[in-house]
């Protein structure tokens, strides 16, 4: 081993230190995004891709605030090409095990630290199994969801709710719109049925919602 | 909504060597909490090297962390040998080597001297990863002070040498004169050197002999 390869083992020694003390230091950006996502993110954009060549006009970002007003848009006759490029679209998603199927429901955690402060927002899409609604899933099967992705920032609470919905993109947007909507202070307390009946008032009325709570303070 | 009794799940208490311990011992859940906390740091570890690639940079990372559980799951990570952070590094650094040769981009030279770890961690075959975790856990260990083999002195030469530290600014910040300095640092390398060969990596080519040296 030269010296250059010794000077190079010492750089990735101390780069490897510093990926362990960023590991163990609190997060400083509240939502991110997991990378087991990604296959489903490229999905999207696969249909992104489709979709304006369907619809002329983009259609309204979701607001929970505006929900009623969201009118829908108004489809096109298609031509030969949208429908080619709707089965290329398709034909690319169902050929790629690793990408979004339907049955699909987002889990949502929220970490709160000691002071009843939102540390840490994490949200994931999470693929039911084939005959399995949101509602099936038991509270320790949506705590174990939730609790993939940790916050390493002071933890004292920890609430997840699971949204299932037709009509609105289970994305990192809804994400951070619905924390705001049921993280509203202490006042839900651990009733997750609160909590759920506050995520609910910022849904279309399709939309299905679990929740649970876990103190982890010890 | 269905409730059952509280959970025993590992939670955010659990330490990284607690998690890696239980990990070895097949606990996915153990190594489900490790990729929790350490996702984020090794996307970050390939977008520091791509730039604004942000799906390349998850894609490599979900790779990093399947190799590590592959690993880890046949029985080839000992967390007695390397800390999880050092081998989920490790296994990354393998799967960037193995990600520049397939890209044909090795002889560009981005950031830290790729080539040159290429070299010392006996290429890039992820298979490999668990010894060049154990071979960067001696030097990070030698780094800190932990085994007591190098002065202070020297663990600040190599630090500064790792920051790339050229003899001139070496001798400007111990305060002493440029051939003093490169003396030193050619000691602290040479005792580096038999700390590796001491702990069983092969000095000349850094892959791990038959002999265990611990």
């Amino acid at each position: 081993m030269n010296d250059r390869d010794l000077q190079a083992l010492l750089t990735f020694a101390l780069e490897a230190e510093a990926f362990e003390r960023d590991a163990l230091r609190p997060a400083s950006i509240p939502i991110w995004r997991r990378p087991w996502v990604w296959g489903g993110l490229a999905a999207a954009a696969a249909l992104a891709i489709a979709i304006p060549m369907l619809i002329p006009a983009p259609a309204p970002a979701f607001d929970p605030s505006n929900v009623a007003r969201v009118q829908p848009v108004a489809a096109r006759t298609l031509s030969d090409d949208d429908l080619n490029a709707i089965q290329r679209a398709l034909g690319e998603m169902l050929s790629d095990p690793t990408k979004v199927e339907g049955n699909l429901a987002m889990v949502i955690a929220i970490v709160r630290g000691d002071q009843g402060e939102c540390e840490c927002v994490h949200w994931r899409r999470h693929q039911l199994p084939a005959g399995k609604a949101l509602a099936d899933l038991s509270r320790n099967e949506l705590l174990r969801l939730g609790m993939q992705d940790s916050c390493p920032a002071s933890t004292d609470r920890l609430l997840v709710v699971g949204v299932a919905c037709d009509e609105i993109p289970l994305d990192g947007r809804l994400a951070g719109q619905l924390a705001a909507c049921v993280d509203v202070g202490e006042t839900c307390g651990d009733t997750a049925t609160c909590y759920a009946s506050r995520a609910l008032a910022c849904l279309p009325d399709d939309a299905t919602v679990v929740a649970a709570t876990l103190a982890m303070s010890r | 909504m269905p409730h059952d009794p509280p959970i025993n799940h590992p939670t955010f208490a659990d330490t990284l060597g607690e998690l890696a311990h239980r990990a070895s011992l097949g606990d996915r859940d153990a190594f489900d909490q490790i990729h929790a906390r350490l996702a984020g740091g090794v996307r970050q570890l390939f977008l520091k090297r791509l730039g604004a690639r942000a799906d390349l940079a998850d894609d490599l990372a979900q790779r990093a962390f399947l190799a590590a559980w592959t690993a880890i799951s046949s029985g080839r990570y000992d967390p007695t040998r390397s800390a999880a952070s050092t081998f989920i590094y490790a296994i990354s650094l393998k799967i960037w080597l193995q990600h520049l040769r397939a890209e044909g981009r090795r002889s560009r030279r981005e950031g830290p001297d790729e080539a040159a770890l290429a070299a010392a961690a006996g290429g890039d075959e992820v298979d490999q990863g668990p010894a060049m975790a154990e071979l960067l856990q001696v030097v990070r260990d030698s780094l800190s002070g932990a085994h007591e083999d190098l002065t202070s002195q020297e663990r600040q030469i190599l630090r500064c040498v790792a920051e790339g530290d050229s003899d001139r600014a070496l001798a400007k910040r111990l305060g002493l004169a440029p051939s003093t300095a490169n003396a030193k640092k050619n000691a602290a390398f040479e005792k580096l050197r038999r700390i590796l060969g001491a702990r069983g990596f092969r000095a000349d080519s850094g892959e791990q002999t038959d002999t265990d040296g611990e």
